[in-house]
């Protein structure tokens, strides 16, 4: 899946965002244009791809967001907006109007939710309006970046504004060669075991779980692998990739984390699957030197079997930078 | 017997004055349209109607062009205006036999054209300046010819494009009714010109109408159509530049050609050329099979 993001510019600062590096890297006015939404476009009608991800930033920020996702809709692309819900008053209206006859499958929000004590009032009273308005073509969507997480909030916004009956979990990676907040590899199964400990919830309100990438398999014991597949049936996976990002400025990378490992310009490809292909090369580079975030992924059948795939490299890459310059060239550039 | 087609403004007096001739219908409103058709049928041929509005698309009253049906249109018109508004007319205008038609000069046109194309809508640049942005159309151009995704037409590339004949002489002119072989301009007096701009100069070639049919034996008619040869005559102008053959010289009065008009259309002419290629490529693979 592609995810393009239409401009640089986010309206929070969390304290875990994964794309700030790169976003201080880029330049903030950055917005999308037209003709390169339309080869964008082009380019995904010729791989055959019929979904987006609309990503920023904040991706309603654009002037033209709105026109870019009647647009897209128009060409018979579905649109995945992931956003803040921090959507400001005239844009939410905007949206409200263009998207009523939008049918529910061309148009989802997956809207990242912090604790509602990590937000301004002004910031809180703007999610609620959104998601009042949206909350039924709304996926919640929770990062975790440290042990003590609370999803009841999440609970209650789902009763209280009929959103979709799934969240989707980020686990927050470190950004190589940056400081951000994210949970450590020895922290992961706590995470898990915490999340686990709202099974009653995600039972009682018949929520599946969404995992993101970067959670490693072993991880879970067998029992909690039991449970996951209660809750969500077998439509979880262990996997990294083959998602990429494309900035307002044309160039792409493998992932947010990645952000500055082997970019390179949209143009240098013919299609989605050549952008595909090249970053699970350069992944799979990655995974040659080390085979994923624990020593036992190395030798892991289940990684070998793609089951797999060793947790997130950014960890990886992140540990690379700390030793001393034995590897391939190509990881470090 | 004219075989021109005759190009005015709507005006019923005028045309209930000529039979058996195919007209373009200049009109200023969409409401004017479903009488206008009853007005030229009844003893002439409608070839286009050309609705000329100085408002964008989103502007257009959407129940006008229901009415419009199967009709060939030139839609005239500032560009898209607002997207949202736009967006139920594009899908409308996929219906009908239109061709959207917008002014270089007027804002986005470029960027306006590429969306209409890419959403399967018929299209074109109306030049207007010595000057338009040569890069935009440049860019313009490379979709049109290059792009790898089905789309719709963009004129005047695929006029040019498609009937390119290195043997002949072609002139996109004939996109905008210019092309004073196929077409003449009549005021409402019935005064004929060779083209819009000379009618709105009123610089007529007869003010006769029933010279119609002797046209082409007037002395201006041939040396227009032969004006052409003049640029051979001028050392080092238009006719040694490598996009001659589609430019005919009409950006003669441009500034800084090198980097203007000659790259573009050089640039145009390669595009043509690589076209035809392909075309015969694609005749010999359907020959072999």
């Amino acid at each position: 899946m592609a995810n393009i993001l239409l401009t640089q510019r986010c309206v929070r600062s969390c304290p875990y965002c994964f794309a700030k590096e790169h976003m201080s890297r880029s330049l903030s006015d950055d917005m999308l244009s037209w003709e390169d939404l339309i080869y964008l476009a082009d380019l995904l009608e010729i791989s055959g791809e019929k979904n987006v991800s609309l990503l920023g930033g904040e991706p309603t920020l654009h002037p033209d967001f709105v026109n870019f996702s009647l647009y897209l809709l128009e060409r018979k692309i579905s649109v995945t907006v992931f956003t803040s819900g921090v959507v400001a008053e005239s844009t939410l209206r905007e949206m409200s109007s263009a998207f009523q006859g939008v049918l529910p499958d061309g148009l989802h929000f997956i809207c990242n939710l912090n604790d509602p004590d990590l937000s301004s009032p002004e910031e809180y009273e703007q999610i609620r309006s959104f998601l009042g308005e949206f909350g039924q073509r709304t996926v919640p969507s929770f990062n975790i970046y440290h042990l003590d997480f609370n999803l009841e909030f999440l609970f209650q916004y789902m009763n209280q504004y009929g959103l979709k009956r799934a969240i989707r979990f980020g686990l927050a990676h470190p950004i190589p060669g940056d400081k951000n907040q994210f949970v450590s590899i020895q922290d992961i199964k706590r995470v898990i075991e915490r999340l686990l400990s709202y099974t009653p919830f995600f039972q009682r309100y018949r929520i599946t779980l969404i995992l993101d990438c970067g959670f490693p398999m072993c991880a879970f014991s067998d029992e909690q692998l039991g449970m996951l597949y209660r809750i969500t049936g077998d439509n979880f996976r262990f996997g990294c990739g083959p998602a990429f990002d494309i900035g307002p400025d044309m160039m792409v990378w493998s992932c947010f984390p990645l952000s500055s490992y082997h970019k390179k310009s949209v143009y240098e490809f013919n299609s989605i699957q050549e952008i595909v292909n090249f970053y699970q090369e350069r992944l799979r580079n990655i995974r040659v030197e080390v085979g994923g975030i624990y020593e036992a992924c190395d030798n892991c059948q289940y990684r070998e079997e793609g089951k797999c795939a060793g947790g997130c490299v950014a960890h990886l890459l992140s540990a690379f930078r700390n030793e001393e310059r034995v590897r391939i060239e190509e990881i470090y550039l | 017997m004219n075989s021109h087609i005759l190009v005015c403004d709507f005006d019923e007096d005028l045309i209930s004055r000529l039979q058996n001739q195919n007209f373009v219908v200049r009109v200023e409103s969409l409401d004017l349209i479903p009488h206008a058709i009853r007005v030229v049928q009844e003893k002439n041929h409608l070839h286009t109607f050309w609705l000329h509005t100085d408002v964008p698309l989103s502007d257009l009253p959407s129940h006008d062009l229901e009415n419009t049906g199967a009709v060939p249109y030139y839609i005239e018109v500032r560009g898209l205006g607002n997207f949202q508004e736009s967006i139920g007319k594009i899908r409308l205008l996929r219906s009908l036999n239109v061709m959207i038609l917008i002014p270089e000069d007027a804002p986005g046109s470029y960027r306006d054209c590429k969306i209409l194309s890419s959403l399967f809508v018929p299209c074109g640049i109306k030049f207007g300046s010595q000057n338009p942005a040569w890069d935009s159309l440049a860019d313009l151009m490379s979709y049109f010819v290059y792009s790898k995704v089905p789309h719709a037409p963009i004129e005047p590339f695929h006029f040019v494009i498609s009937n390119y004949d290195p043997q002949k002489r072609i002139d996109f002119n004939f996109i905008y009714f210019e092309d004073p072989s196929k077409f003449l301009h009549l005021d409402a007096r019935g005064w004929i010109a060779l083209s819009r701009k000379d009618l709105e100069r009123e610089e007529f070639i007869s003010t006769d109408l029933s010279q119609l049919d002797q046209i082409e034996d007037l002395p201006a008619y041939g040396q227009r159509l032969e004006s052409w040869r003049e640029f051979f005559l001028k050392p080092d102008g238009c006719a040694y530049c490598p996009g001659w053959r589609i430019c005919l010289g009409k950006f003669e009065e441009g500034a800084d050609k090198e980097s203007g008009c000659k790259r573009f259309f050089s640039e145009w002419m390669d595009a043509t050329e690589y076209y035809q290629v392909q075309k015969a490529r694609s005749e010999v693979a359907h020959k072999t099979w």
